[in-house]
C-alpha cells in the first residue's frame, strides 16, 4: 500500500486585495523598492540592470517579483508582452500598489499580477523562498524557507 | 523646501564623461511638445551635428506634423539630428545593441528622467541644460 503523501502545511499566508491570472508556484524575489520593465530591467536578459536599484543583479526571469510600487508609463505595461515573448517574464507580479496600465500589460501577457497586501510580505517572506501565487483565493502563500545563499544575485 | 541655482549647478556639476567621446545627445522622456521643437529648431539654426555624433529627438507624429508645417523640422533635419515620432528613446526595442554597434557610452539629455533611468541599458548619462546638450550635438565637447 503506497503511503499517503501529506501536503507540506503552508508557513505563511498573507491575503492580496486584487489579483488575475494563474495560479503559479516559484521562487520569490523580493524588492524593497519599485519596480520598471523600461527603466530598471534589461529587456534582453531579465536582469535587473539599473545601476543602484535595491535587486541590481537579479533575474526575473521564472520569479515571483514581490515589489512595494509599480513605475513607468503606459509603454511599461507594453513590455510585459515583449518580456514574455522573449521567455524572461516573471511568474507573477505581487504589487503593492499598482495601477490600471500594469494591469492591462500583464493580462494581455498572461502573467499573474495582484495588488495589495493584508500584511507586509516583507516581514515574512525573503528571496529564494517558494511562494504560491493564488488569484482566485486571493492569497500569497510561503510554502518553503529557502537557504541563505538563495538572496544573493544570481546572474 | 528651497532649491538655489548653486544646488541645480551641484548636480551639473556631478556628472562626466569618464574620458569616453561626447556622440550622442537625445531630447526625449518626454516627447518634445512643439515649444520645444521651436527652441531646438532656433538652437540649431545653420549649424550641424559633429561628425560621428547623433542628435535624437523624440515626438508625436502630431507635434512633428505640426513643425513641419512651420518650418522647425526643416532647420532641425538640416542640421543632422534625427527626429523620431511616436516613440521615447528609452523604449527603443535594440538600445543595447544599437549602444554596443554605434559605439555609444555617453548619453547626453536635458531630460532628468531620461538620465535617471537610462543607466538599464548601460549608458553612462551627463544632464545638461537644452542650449549646451545642443553645443555638445554641435562640438563633439562638454561646455563645463
Amino acid at each position: 500500500m503506497k503511503a499517503a503523501v501529506r501536503k507540506a502545511a503552508p508557513l505563511k499566508t498573507i491575503r492580496v486585495k486584487r489579483a488575475f491570472g494563474a495560479v503559479v508556484e516559484g521562487e520569490a524575489l523580493v524588492s524593497t523598492e519599485g519596480f520598471s520593465p523600461r527603466y530598471d530591467l534589461d529587456r534582453w536578459s531579465g536582469l535587473i540592470s539599473r545601476p543602484g536599484h535595491a535587486l541590481e543583479g537579479h533575474n526575473i526571469k521564472d520569479k515571483i517579483l514581490i515589489t512595494p510600487s509599480a513605475k513607468g508609463g503606459i509603454a511599461a505595461g507594453w513590455a510585459f508582452y515583449d518580456i514574455q515573448h522573449k521567455g524572461i517574464a516573471p511568474k507573477a507580479f505581487v504589487f503593492g500598489v499598482t495601477n490600471p496600465v500594469m494591469v492591462q500589460g500583464a493580462v494581455f501577457a498572461g502573467i499573474t499580477i495582484t495588488e495589495g497586501w493584508s500584511a507586509n510580505p516583507y516581514d515574512h517572506i525573503r528571496t529564494g523562498d517558494i511562494v504560491r501565487v493564488d488569484p482566485q483565493k486571493k492569497t500569497l502563500t510561503l510554502i518553503r524557507r529557502s537557504s541563505p545563499a538563495a538572496s544573493a544575485p544570481r546572474r | 523646501m528651497t532649491v538655489t541655482n548653486r544646488d541645480l549647478e551641484r548636480v551639473y556639476a556631478g556628472y562626466d564623461t569618464q574620458g569616453n567621446p561626447l556622440n550622442l545627445v537625445v531630447f526625449s522622456g518626454p516627447q518634445q511638445s512643439l515649444f520645444e521643437m521651436k527652441t531646438l529648431a532656433d538652437l540649431l539654426a545653420g549649424r550641424k551635428v559633429y561628425k560621428g555624433s547623433h542628435l535624437f529627438i523624440t515626438t508625436s507624429n502630431g507635434v512633428k506634423s505640426a513643425a513641419r508645417e512651420l518650418g522647425y523640422l526643416k532647420t532641425i533635419e538640416d542640421a543632422g539630428a534625427i527626429v523620431l515620432e511616436g516613440v521615447c528613446f528609452y523604449i527603443l526595442q535594440n538600445l543595447p545593441q544599437m549602444r554596443v554597434r554605434e559605439g555609444w557610452s555617453n548619453l547626453v539629455t536635458n531630460s532628468a528622467k531620461l538620465a535617471n533611468i537610462i543607466g538599464a541599458h548601460k549608458f553612462n548619462t551627463l544632464l545638461r541644460r537644452t542650449a549646451e546638450c545642443v553645443d555638445i550635438a554641435c562640438t563633439g565637447k562638454d561646455v563645463r
